[in-house]
């Protein structure tokens, strides 16, 4: 048993250790924050993207429910996204899973590609997603600009 | 009187407890067919009904099974290894329009089997939430009071990666410490939200709930869900900025003290009816892969019992490090001191020796690490280790009781 214990403490610290040192991976040059044209928004800032995100903010200024739309496979866009928000997408996952197993909210929706994401978004009243800048078209709205370099936005 | 001798590990408070199999609960043929009824209404209904409804009933779970070794490293005390299927939690959740939500918390712990009477069952949540705003919510019914971070979630088990949560949040550590006196387990009026000042939210939350053990009518016993002259109150008022979150709680009410502990102090004169104030502390905060999550909770009771000091003090510290998207390992520091009655062997006047009855200085302290590594979406798997140390302090007596812990556990969405 104390072996076992002491592996199991050796193991801990080679993982940190491991993990400490990974880079990032890198990110996209430019995200767009895309909204249902219905959104009467202009423009959202990062306080309040980051509050929608969270599931703390649920409504539009008009009172209608926001619809929030998640991208699933990890990659450049998701991480220049999150990055922007100041959250890895694991803190968001656990902030969304606290919500749910707390009654207060449900996760948000998941799409598997840009493509389906801006015709989710365009399709679903309320909705909010994010998409590489080029994957926009006229079907949306954008409500901010992402650069990854600044950390800005339109 | 002389020098006591501690018996070790006959805490009176625990001693109802500890003459039965702690995780026995007896149920009737009603019970059973009460439970048995409820998840055959809860399976058809969403079903039956969820395609009909603009808010479908929702149901969705989680259970967490594990292996526990505790290794002793003291003489005559013999290790313990063993599976158990630690907790299933199913939930039930509706909205019924924009603002109100109804939500159900179904609770099964340690190898729930109303046929063997083993592990228990409880409906451990059961309320309506009205959201006005984000300022402002109400929820009525069954909840857990907002005490500190960790009480609300203290059986979310996916949540966090112990296997086994910080002391008085572990209930399997029942027949160890006072668990039911360090933090409020229920309330049944809740308004609660956050007010935004830029970046910064002032989150808030107030209560109203029952004081435990309260019976207005004693000769017939205690329930815990009697009527009562007096009520928990409390609160939690916060701050929330980015990665950075404080909190500070209080609770007030009042504890009967069971007659069992009562019986055995020589005072004739106790007010067994005890005011109690809880306050409490939280603080977590992130930076880049690494985080602390700390607490501290501190149970004073307004009067002593009987002349002897029962207030309870627990602290822990968390740091932890997101190695990757998957991999979190923490080290974590736990302690719990409490004031226990037992009982100690003193030499008597004329010879020989007598038992008495003593209050003494209780420390349980747990330095522990761990990992929970997230394989899927929906399942969990941890590791955690603790070398754990139990001290009892009689004037200048002092008994320890050593032990390594590992543990092992799956958690799984369902």
């Amino acid at each position: 048993m104390r072996t076992l214990f002491k592996h199991t403490l050796a193991l801990l610290v080679l993982a940190i250790a491991g993990g400490l040192f990974t880079p990032s991976l890198l990110a996209a040059d430019s995200v767009a924050v895309i909204a249902h044209r219905s959104v009467p928004e202009q423009e959202l800032n990062k306080t309040k993207l980051l509050d929608i995100y969270t599931g703390d903010v649920k409504r539009w200024s008009d009172g209608k429910p926001v619809v929030v739309i998640d991208l699933k496979p990890a990659g450049e866009v998701k991480e220049t996204f999150y990055k922007y928000l100041g959250k890895s997408p694991s803190r968001m996952k656990s902030v969304w899973l606290k919500r749910m197993l707390s009654g207060e909210g449900d996760p948000p929706l998941t799409v598997e590609s840009e493509t389906e994401m801006v015709k989710r978004v365009a399709a679903t009243p309320g909705a909010i997603g994010f998409v590489s800048s080029e994957a926009v078209n006229d079907t949306v709205k954008t409500l901010a600009i992402i650069e990854h370099e600044s950390g800005g936005k339109k | 009187m002389g020098l006591p001798k501690l018996v070790p590990f006959c805490n009176l408070f625990h001693m109802k407890r500890m003459n039965q199999p702690p995780t026995k609960i007896v149920m009737s043929g009603c019970s059973k067919g009460t439970i048995s009824l409820l998840l055959l209404v809860f399976s058809i209904c969403p079903s039956a009904f969820a395609q009909f409804s603009e808010f479908p009933l929702k149901m969705f779970g989680y259970f967490q099974t594990n292996y526990t070794q505790y290794d002793q490293r003291e003489e005559p005390y013999s290790d313990v290894k063993s599976f158990s299927m630690q907790q299933l939690n199913l939930f039930f959740q509706k909205d019924l329009d924009g603002n109100l939500t109804t939500f159900v918390n179904f609770e099964f712990l340690n190898n729930y089997s109303s046929g063997h009477q083993w592990g228990s069952f409880s409906v451990e949540e059961a309320w309506i939430r009205y959201h006005y705003s984000t300022g402002l919510n109400l929820r009525l019914g069954l909840q857990t009071p907002t005490f500190n971070y960790l009480n609300e979630i203290k059986n979310r088990t996916p949540l966090m990666p112990y296997v086994v949560r910080p002391l008085v949040y572990e209930s399997s550590f029942n027949e160890i410490l006072r668990l039911e006196e360090y933090l409020p387990a229920r309330a049944y009026i809740q308004v609660f939200g956050y007010l935004p000042k830029g970046a910064v939210k002032l989150d808030y939350a107030v209560y109203v709930g029952n004081s435990p053990n309260i019976n207005s009518d004693p000769e017939n016993g205690q329930t815990g869900v009697d009527t009562t002259d007096t009520f928990l109150v409390g609160g939690r008022v916060g701050l929330r900025a980015k990665e950075f979150n404080l909190g500070f709680s209080a609770s007030y009410d009042k504890y009967d003290f069971p007659q069992q502990i009562v019986s055995i102090l020589d005072e004739k004169d106790i007010t067994t009816r005890l005011p109690r104030i809880r306050l409490g502390g939280d603080l977590r905060y992130t930076f880049w892969k690494l985080g602390v999550e700390s607490e501290f909770i501190r149970v004073n009771y307004e009067d002593d019992l009987g002349g002897f000091d029962v207030d309870l003090r627990f602290y822990y510290a968390t740091l932890f490090c997101d190695v990757t998207d998957q991999i979190r390992v923490y080290g974590s520091y736990w302690l719990a001191k409490e004031r226990q009655f037992r009982r100690a062997e003193v030499a008597g006047l004329f010879g020989g020796v007598d038992t008495v009855t003593v209050d003494m200085d209780y420390q349980l302290e747990a330095p522990t690490f761990g990992a929970a590594y997230t394989l899927t979406d929906k399942i969990v798997i941890k590791v955690q280790v603790a070398p754990v140390n139990q001290k009892f302090r009689y004037e200048s007596s002092e008994l320890t009781h050593k032990f390594n812990y590992f543990a092992a556990a799956v958690s799984v969405f369902l």
